[in-house]
């Protein structure tokens, strides 16, 4: 009788380990609801007021680094988008004849993620041609007005060589 | 002594109104249903709550009023029965006593919590489930914080009786003897 009363007790504390492990993962699962709907509506929101584009960065040694579903501000240029997943170092160039680019200055990208041009390589961008399924090397600079990114457009900076013209796609 | 515990339990209701579900109030139950006899302890929660319900910082609702009362009868209950099983007892020595009480707590106001909600999803139409996940939080609150406070009491609990010279399985109320001596019946 004694064993079978201390059965009993140790039943009852097993009980409440369950109920107690129970109610937390209730209490998990509903607070992750909660997160999920905030994350949803949050992301909703975010949707309507920017474009998601794919950037590559190919540094011509082999390395390319894709950057998928890059969420950006409606509006922003290719350069834009690249800052946001690179340190990309530039030079402005302002004038009159900059025709197309923001307060008529244009942006010579430089350097991305450290990778400077130099004598003999530079860096270009190229946009994914959908219908002709091709790069098509960009006649204008990245922050030039006809450079605005479009919600699941796709680019590309390559570090390249120059001697060739041009310079071979991604 | 049902009006004395009661005005003990609305003393530490309202000394601890800022710290939802918790409460010593239902240890004070339990305590009142095991010293003098579930009735008592029944009584101590019923007339508590019909107080502490009414006057309340945090609003009042018929529903919810009637199953707290009632709902908080079982800690008087269980106390009553657990003397009266004398299954509470100091040949069991503390750290099982402890462990017992700290069960006991968890799970009584696991069926209070249980049942409080359920009357709280009907009176407001909300999805049964969903009140039950909504007041998980709490109710796991109220349930760890009463298991700690029941494990922590058991030993004052089990010298209670002697102090007032109550027998071990015997209420005032009821005369010497008649349920047996001390530590008798089965159960452990």
């Amino acid at each position: 009788m004694v064993v079978r009363g201390r059965w009993a007790w140790i039943s009852l504390g097993l009980a409440c380990w369950a109920i107690a492990a129970s109610i937390a993962a209730c209490y998990l699962w509903y607070t992750s609801e909660v997160y999920r709907g905030l994350y949803e509506r949050a992301l909703g929101q975010l949707e309507a007021l920017t474009v998601a584009v794919d950037i590559l960065i190919d540094y011509g040694n082999g390395t390319k680094v894709w950057f998928n579903g890059t969420r950006v501000s409606a509006g922003f240029t290719v350069f834009d988008a690249t800052c946001l997943v690179a340190d990309v170092d530039y030079i402005p160039y302002s004038g009159p004849e900059w025709v197309g680019y923001p307060n008529n200055t244009a942006y010579l990208v430089t350097a991305i993620n450290g990778v400077c041009n130099n004598e003999t390589h530079a860096w270009f961008w190229w946009f994914w041609d959908a219908s002709a399924h091709a790069w098509v090397f960009a006649p204008y600079g990245a922050n030039h007005v006809n450079a605005t990114v479009v919600d699941g457009g796709i680019y590309a900076w390559t570090f390249r060589s120059f001697t060739t013209w041009p310079p071979p796609p991604p | 002594m049902i009006a004395t515990m009661t005005a003990t339990c609305l003393a530490t209701n309202y000394a601890l109104i800022g710290i939802p579900n918790v409460k010593l109030m239902d240890f004070l139950v339990f305590a009142s249903g095991f010293l003098f006899g579930a009735r008592a302890g029944a009584l101590v929660g019923v007339l508590t709550w019909s107080i502490y319900g009414l006057l309340n910082p945090y609003g009042f609702n018929l529903p919810i009023y009637v199953a707290t009362a009632t709902s908080e009868t079982i800690y008087g209950l269980a106390g009553g029965l657990l003397r009266r099983s004398g299954a509470l007892s100091s040949r069991d020595g503390l750290p099982w006593s402890v462990y017992k009480m700290g069960a006991l707590g968890f799970s009584l106001t696991a069926i209070y919590d249980l049942l409080t909600n359920l009357a709280f999803a009907l009176s407001f139409g909300v999805p049964i489930l969903l009140a039950l996940a909504t007041g998980a939080f709490l109710a796991l609150v109220h349930e760890l914080t009463n298991a700690a406070i029941f494990a922590a009491c058991a030993p004052v609990l089990m010298r209670l009786p002697g102090l007032l010279g109550l027998s071990p399985a015997q209420f005032p109320s009821e005369g010497g003897g008649e349920h047996g001596g001390e530590g008798k019946v089965g159960v452990d």
